[in-house]
């Protein structure tokens, strides 16, 4: 897709929190991170970023499947793509995440923390929120990489 | 057109098994979408009784104002297919720009029933819009609630996100092909896989990633656990192989490189046994 120029678009749209939502979210991004221009690269980070986050947002805000809903919202302009997801469960406290182990020997390696830590280091920004009247807001921002030609 | 609030009998043939029925009950919302006030008051009444949460439009636009207000989500869109402005089938397209998850049920009247068998079956086979089901009008109350229930829990996929895991097994070796992506939902359909194998007595295993499209930390961790049991004893091991860059990339970033030996394709992984 012919990346955006002076386009700016942004959508909105809310999904059953659960993981057979998955699917249907990170095609919403895909599309979004298409839209921005980015790398195939960037769109794989992209994906794995929000559906890390989505989990997240199901297994830990929520406790469950089925308990509340996940609102992705996206926006497009010139330096990127910026997507948003609100949800209504729990406080999240990304300092409450240990560091995931990732140099231990095979047998003793603990596998908790992944998607945090994938979701840092495969966005170029990432913030979360938290209000009582709007519940936890966690927006990620992927660069467009500016061309060489 | 009617929905039938008394028994009927009319021929349904296989689209409505009689007998010992699974529970039709839940506690969703459901977005119903009829232009016929009195087919919608009883479609609408059917639906409530069975324990779901109904908001009512009489046309696609309201359907639409009503689910960009929503505050929760809508799981489900009972729509008439036949509406002046906006029939059935436009309305989910447009529906899912605002709500890309919502699975859709659409019902129809006024055809006799040749062309009732003849949609049912075109829906069944390749649905005009993808994800979407078919009810013909009239129906029971009890087939109404049957076949919403079966939507809601139908595995109806929506897009292109859908992956399939297989194995085959060689003389050395097993070989798990995954492809699509491998999310917390399907994961656990990966881990099955494994341990499949793992269950009989077999620990040498290849996991070709050629077709792939990403995995999340939950693949990554049914990769790891499979690991730390086959090479326990030093019985096996599992190989990866025909790795996409990206993942290449993904792995490298937690550590998980130096834990598994990878190739280039699945041939080579399954000779190095």
């Amino acid at each position: 897709m012919r990346p955006c120029s002076d386009l700016c678009a942004d959508q909105a749209a809310a999904f059953p929190g659960r993981f057979d939502s998955l699917s249907a979210i990170v095609d919403f991004v895909t599309q979004a991170a298409r839209l921005a221009g980015l790398e195939s690269s960037d769109v794989h980070a992209v994906q794995l970023a929000v559906d890390e986050a989505c989990t997240n947002i199901i297994e830990h805000a929520y406790g469950g499947e089925d308990l509340g809903s996940i609102r992705c919202t996206y926006t497009v302009d010139r330096s990127g793509l910026t997507i948003t997801l609100c949800d209504r469960g729990i406080p999240f406290d990304p300092a409450s995440v240990p560091d995931p182990d990732l140099h231990s020997q095979l047998e003793c390696r603990q596998e908790g923390g992944l998607g945090l830590y994938l979701m840092r280091h495969l966005m170029d920004e990432i913030r979360f929120q938290f209000s009582p009247d709007q519940g936890n807001t966690l927006t990620m921002i992927k660069r467009r990489k500016l061309s060489t030609d | 057109m009617h929905v039938s609030d008394e028994p009927q009998v009319r021929a349904l043939g296989a689209r409505t098994p009689r007998g010992a029925s699974p529970p039709v009950t839940g506690s969703e919302t459901i977005l119903l979408v009829e232009d016929d006030p009195e087919v919608r008051r009883v479609t609408a009444m059917v639906l409530r009784r069975c324990g779901y949460a109904v908001l009512e439009a009489e046309a696609g636009s309201q359907a639409l104002a009503l689910c960009a207000g929503q505050e929760g989500s809508i799981h489900l869109l009972v729509t008439d297919l036949a509406m002046p402005h906006m029939n059935g089938l436009e309305l989910v397209e447009r529906l899912r720009r605002l709500a890309p998850a919502v699975k859709a049920l659409c019902v129809s009247g006024y055809l006799d029933e040749a062309e009732l068998d003849e949609l049912s079956l075109q829906f069944d086979a390749e649905p005009p819009v993808s994800g979407v089901a078919f009810l013909p009008k009239p129906f029971l109350p009890d087939e109404l609630a049957r076949r919403v229930r079966q939507v809601l829990d139908g595995e109806t996929e929506i897009g292109d996100g859908c992956v399939e895991v297989s194995t085959t097994q060689f003389k050395r070796c097993d070989v798990v092909r995954a492809t699509g992506r491998i999310d917390s939902h399907n994961a656990p359909r990966l881990a099955d896989a494994f341990n499949a194998i793992i269950n009989a007595n077999r620990f040498k295993i290849v996991f070709d990633m050629e077709a792939v499209e990403y995995i999340s930390s939950a693949g990554l961790r049914a990769m790891i656990d499979t690991q730390k049991t086959c090479k326990r004893w030093t019985r096996g091991e599992l190989l990866l192989a025909g790795m996409p860059a990206h993942i290449r990339e993904t792995m490298d970033l937690v550590g998980f490189v130096p834990l598994f030996r990878c190739f280039d394709n699945v041939t080579t992984a399954v000779a190095s046994f």
